[in-house]
């Protein structure tokens, strides 16, 4: 049989033999022998791919096997195997292209003022992605089509069926998966060239500092503000540029924050712009005020651009000036930000040194948590074997007036000081219109007084009719 | 964990300092207990056949030879130092792709000719590097 010859630092795996005899007629054979027999030698001998690893190089006699079959080297049975650990490295990584990935980026390389040299930072750079709904869906498109090749996407949402007016990331095939799993099998299918990691978590004070680390450029995608008062105060702390945009209803708004520019001066970040949030409720976001589909198309390919423009150096970054696109009037207009002397980050007198609770500094939550729900037809089935619930109706009096399904009327105006009206020992069932104002109402009521036999009524009264004429046409 | 003594390292980086290509090397020692500790630098030749001013490499026979010595000597190899010229002791791609399982990565950043930073790093399985403590004593 074939000797190999391990090296000391994987003896531990051997029972400290320097030398093991191994069945085999080729390398590839006799490793995967090695590894069956050493289970510990498994990860020095194999990559996930099943590969030669390239911090290994193996020697039948004296010739390397890279210069003789590879892993279809065939051995004899006394042929003595050599593993020997190939160390190698350096400082600047040189970026390299092959033909396809030229052919691929051609008409980027052709620009004088941008070439190769701009592709080459592309290629090396490192984006994260927060947030891959509407502003996402054409940033993530574009910098994958322009070959940033790293980029990191961060989201914990699904896909739903209303996203798809403006999140163009994804199809109807994809409703129910998670967003970075649909944004990164279309991704790849735009470009293989590249490296995408995805984060299927909610991006929070706790794991901030960890994700943003790794990453050159981070670009806000988010819908609310405790978020994008986090992903600027990281990027701040972390000392990363945030290339930042946001929508509402027709409006657009996209700046560059926390650039260093070429002579080494650091712009302002959003703490500049607002100190701090707007008070809670004020500032709808999209899923509440609503906003056009085609906008976020707009806005988030303007971001796209900043990340290309900050990573490869060309042309001059959105660095302290805020863009505004208002679309119903198609004006546009760039104000000037500066930095403050009373940002509480980098100020003259700075007080914040770490990351804080951005749901209590904001005043609301990043995430509307998700509250029980009950189908329309699974109620009436349960009450009618006999269980027990209290019905609550959090309309209004003249809605109630309209149509009513027999619950208590208690508009979500006054839930709060009537909730010694609502039990805490049976099952409570809450309606609205739609469902809206009845989970809002459940949310309150959670959060102040604890209730956890609170049910939304899914779909709300329009659920009602639809399945009360249901059983109509069954009569 | 790594210790190391600084009478050593400043011995080490009185013979990096001079050159404009970066120097490569193995690290001998001994385990203590859960420390690594550095008893030697073991320097050999960056066999790099590209631009040695951002590469090194050590040949297969550097390493048999090192190995050999390391055993006379009853030390182990504990990891590979080699230096960055101009450029922090950050590990590059190159660095992750060859990095051996195990072995501690000690980085020498060089700035205008005299020492920056140093700083070790070991590769774990997700094949990330990870940035280690190092004790001087």
């Amino acid at each position: 049989m074939p000797n190999v010859i391990i090296p000391t630092p994987l003896r531990k795996f051997t029972e400290n033999s320097t030398q093991v005899e191994i069945q085999g007629s080729t390398i590839s054979e006799i490793l995967d022998n090695l590894s069956f027999n050493y289970p510990g030698l498994k990860n020095y001998l194999n990559t996930a791919e099943g590969k030669i690893p390239a911090f290994i190089n193996i020697f039948v006699g004296e010739e390397d096997i890279r210069n003789m079959d590879a892993g279809e080297t065939v051995v004899e049975k006394g042929s003595i195997i050599s593993i020997v650990p190939a160390i190698a490295g350096g400082s600047v990584d040189e970026v390299t292209f092959s033909k396809k990935e030229l052919a691929r980026y051609n008409r980027h390389i052709i620009i004088p003022e941008f070439g190769l040299e701009a592709q080459q930072k592309l290629k090396k750079s490192r984006v994260l992605v927060i947030g891959s709904g509407g502003l996402g869906s054409p940033l993530l498109l574009y910098l994958a089509a322009a070959g940033v090749g790293h980029i990191g996407i961060v989201d914990f949402d699904t896909v739903d069926d209303s996203n798809l007016h403006r999140q163009v990331l994804f199809g109807v095939a994809e409703v129910g998966k998670p967003k970075v799993e649909a944004a990164k099998e279309r991704l790849e299918g735009i470009n293989p060239y590249i490296e995408i990691e995805i984060y299927n978590t909610q991006f929070t004070s706790k794991n901030a500092l960890e994700l943003v680390k790794e990453y050159d450029v981070i670009a806000d995608g988010t819908d609310n503000f405790p978020t994008r008062y986090l992903v600027n105060d990281a990027c701040v702390l972390a000392g990363k540029t945030n290339v930042y945009a946001s929508i509402f209803q027709f409006e657009g708004q996209v700046t560059v924050f926390n650039y260093v520019n070429k002579v080494g001066a650091l712009g302002p970040n959003y703490r500049d712009l607002y100190e701090s949030p707007p008070p809670a409720g004020l500032v709808p976001n999209c899923a509440e005020g609503g906003v056009l589909g085609v906008l976020p198309g707009i806005i988030g390919s303007l971001q796209a651009l900043e990340v290309i423009k900050v990573v490869t150096g060309v042309g001059d970054p959105l660095s302290g000036k805020l863009y505004t696109f208002d679309a119903l009037s198609f004006q546009s207009r760039t104000f000037t930000i500066k930095r403050r002397d009373t940002n509480p980050l980098n100020g003259t007198h700075p007080t914040q040194f770490e990351l804080i609770d951005y749901e209590q500094f904001c005043g609301m939550r990043a995430v509307d948590r998700k509250v029980k729900e009950m189908e329309v037809e699974e109620f009436f089935e349960r009450k009618d074997k006999g269980e027990e619930f209290q019905l609550i109706d959090v309309r209004e009096p003249y809605e109630y007036q309209e149509k009513n399904m027999g619950g208590e009327l208690i508009p979500l105006g006054t839930i709060m000081e009537n909730a010694h009206k609502i039990s805490s020992d049976k099952k409570v069932v809450i309606y609205c219109r739609s469902g809206k104002r009845s989970a809002d109402a459940i949310q309150q009521l959670e959060d102040k007084y604890g209730f956890e036999n609170l049910y939304n009524l899914k779909g709300g009264i329009l659920e009602y009719v639809v399945f009360e004429d249901s059983k109509l046409k069954v009569l | 964990m790594i210790s190391l003594s600084s009478a050593i390292l400043k011995k080490l980086l009185a013979k990096l300092e001079q050159t404009t290509e970066e120097s490569c090397g193995f690290i001998l020692g001994k385990p203590v207990l859960e420390e690594d500790r550095i008893g030697l630098f073991f320097p050999v030749e960056n066999n790099s056949d590209g631009d040695k001013s951002k590469r090194y490499k050590i040949s297969s026979k550097d390493y048999l030879f090192t190995e050999k010595s390391a055993i006379e000597m009853g030390l182990s190899i504990l990891g590979v130092y080699h230096t960055h010229i101009n450029h922090p002791a950050i590990p590059s791609e190159l660095d992750r792709k060859f990095a051996f399982p195990g072995f501690h990565y000690l980085i020498i950043s060089l700035v205008d000719f005299s020492f920056s930073e140093l700083k070790c790093w070991k590769i774990n399985n997700q094949r990330k590097f990870v940035e280690e403590s190092i004790q001087f004593n």
